[in-house]
């Protein structure tokens, strides 16, 4: 367990979750403050950059993410807790090449001279929300206040690749992780045990060629369907929007291809913990035991 | 400067350490898309053979990071393929063009895959 106080915290939405995925946002902020974690949103936060540059020798890339850091230094805050997935491995991986580029933080403060506060190492750090539902709320938490339990739902727990890989940015098992499995299973959710669970989605490939995300869909959506899931739960929103449309054409092409329903981990989470209608499913989709 | 001290400046990794096991080809999940795979990307720039800049594997690694988990000699395949790609990329040759992307699929794409590719595949 990390103890942070709750005003040590703060809450990181980024771009997607303020535009087309509001039910992660909605469910991720019901969930806080069901529980007693009432985080404050980051002052003046801008993009995170959307993905880590892998180039060595270009420091722009990074100057998106590090000015989140400096708005969390100065609200003092220890932790940003960033709710999707893509946000916070950026942040992430940012905060990791500045710990092993201890020069390169200081080229960084240097160019944005304009900036008030420095930046320095050890001031922030950044949780996904496997680290902040075990690390810091704890799942304890979660099975004590739970309203209704998951009566032996099969969730098959999608984690897409960024929150086990890469190894310094993981927050949990990197290959076969279980850390939200536990959890659910404290709920009376059977989990699936699928070998797709942490493979790519394919991603932004989608822009250049949909048919590589399709096909990665196909077989993501196959796997938990065999091992018996009845629902897909993803944490990140683009792998939310790739399973969830990508299946639509799937089932068109009438090669017998059934459609699993998606949600976000938070929205399961924010149903046990007695979320009204609108919070767990807002389209009113035909989602198993979310009708009940 | 070879193609490989090049790519070895821009993505930060000793390309020389690779001992060609092949487990990064292993397991990469749309290996069956690429035209080379990422273990023979890595010899080709070894040998600074620059004809591997026309492979479409450079262009089709997202970055999923599964390679550079289980490299059993920690190399960071995802750097180097980024690497290729800013070899093309600095020269101003933008690898999608905004004006190409058909007005329907920007109401069906969620933002984030947008700017994620644009970050990607252009300078």
């Amino acid at each position: 367990m990390i103890n942070y106080q709750v005003k040590e915290l703060a809450y990181y939405p980024g771009c997607t979750l303020k535009n087309g995925a509001a039910e992660l946002e909605k469910s991720f902020l019901f969930v806080c403050d069901a529980l007693d974690f009432h985080l404050e949103e980051l002052p003046k936060w801008n993009c995170c950059g959307t993905v880590f540059s892998l180039q060595q020798d270009v420091l722009v890339y990074h100057l998106a993410s590090v000015r989140n850091l400096i708005r969390a230094k100065e609200a003092s805050k220890k932790a940003i807790v960033a709710p999707c997935s893509i946000c916070y491995n950026t942040l992430k991986q940012v905060l990791d090449f500045l710990r092993n580029n201890p020069d390169s933080l200081n080229k960084i403060n240097e160019f944005m001279f304009e900036e008030k506060t420095k930046f320095s190492l050890g001031d922030v750090d950044v949780l996904d929300v496997i680290g902040f539902f075990r690390d810091v709320i704890g799942y304890e938490r979660f099975v004590k206040s739970a309203k209704h339990r998951l009566n032996g739902m099969r969730i098959a727990v999608y984690y897409g690749c960024l929150h086990s890989r890469p190894r310094n940015a993981a927050s949990c098992e990197i290959e076969m992780p279980n850390a939200i499995e536990q959890l659910l299973g404290q709920l009376d959710a059977i989990c699936t045990e699928y070998p797709m669970k942490n493979e790519c989605c394919g991603s932004y490939l989608r822009v250049k060629d949909p048919t590589i995300p399709l096909e990665r869909v196909r077989r993501i959506v196959k796997s938990a369907s065999l091992n018996g899931a009845e629902l897909i739960a993803t944490l990140c929103p683009l792998c939310y929007d790739n399973i969830k449309n990508l299946q639509k054409r799937l089932e068109r092409e009438g090669s017998g291809f059934k459609i699993l329903p998606v949600v976000y981990l938070s929205q399961i989470l924010a149903m046990c913990l007695g979320a009204p209608k609108e919070i767990y499913n807002p389209k009113s989709e035909p989602v198993p035991a979310f009708s009940s | 400067m070879s193609l490989r001290e090049n790519i070895e400046k821009i993505s930060g990794v000793n390309l020389r350490s690779c001992y060609q096991c092949g487990t990064c080809s292993s397991g990469c999940p749309i290996i069956e898309m690429m035209d080379v795979p990422p273990s023979k990307v890595v010899y080709r720039l070894q040998k600074s053979d620059s004809s591997i800049l026309e492979s479409n594997t450079i262009w089709l690694c997202a970055a999923c990071f599964t390679c550079d988990t289980r490299c059993p000699r920690g190399l960071r395949i995802s750097a180097i393929m980024e690497a290729a790609r800013a070899l093309i990329l600095r020269r101003n040759i933008d690898h999608i063009k905004p004006e190409t992307i058909k007005p329907e699929a920007y109401s069906e794409l969620p933002p984030i895959t947008l700017i994620a590719a644009f970050r990607k595949y252009t300078g």
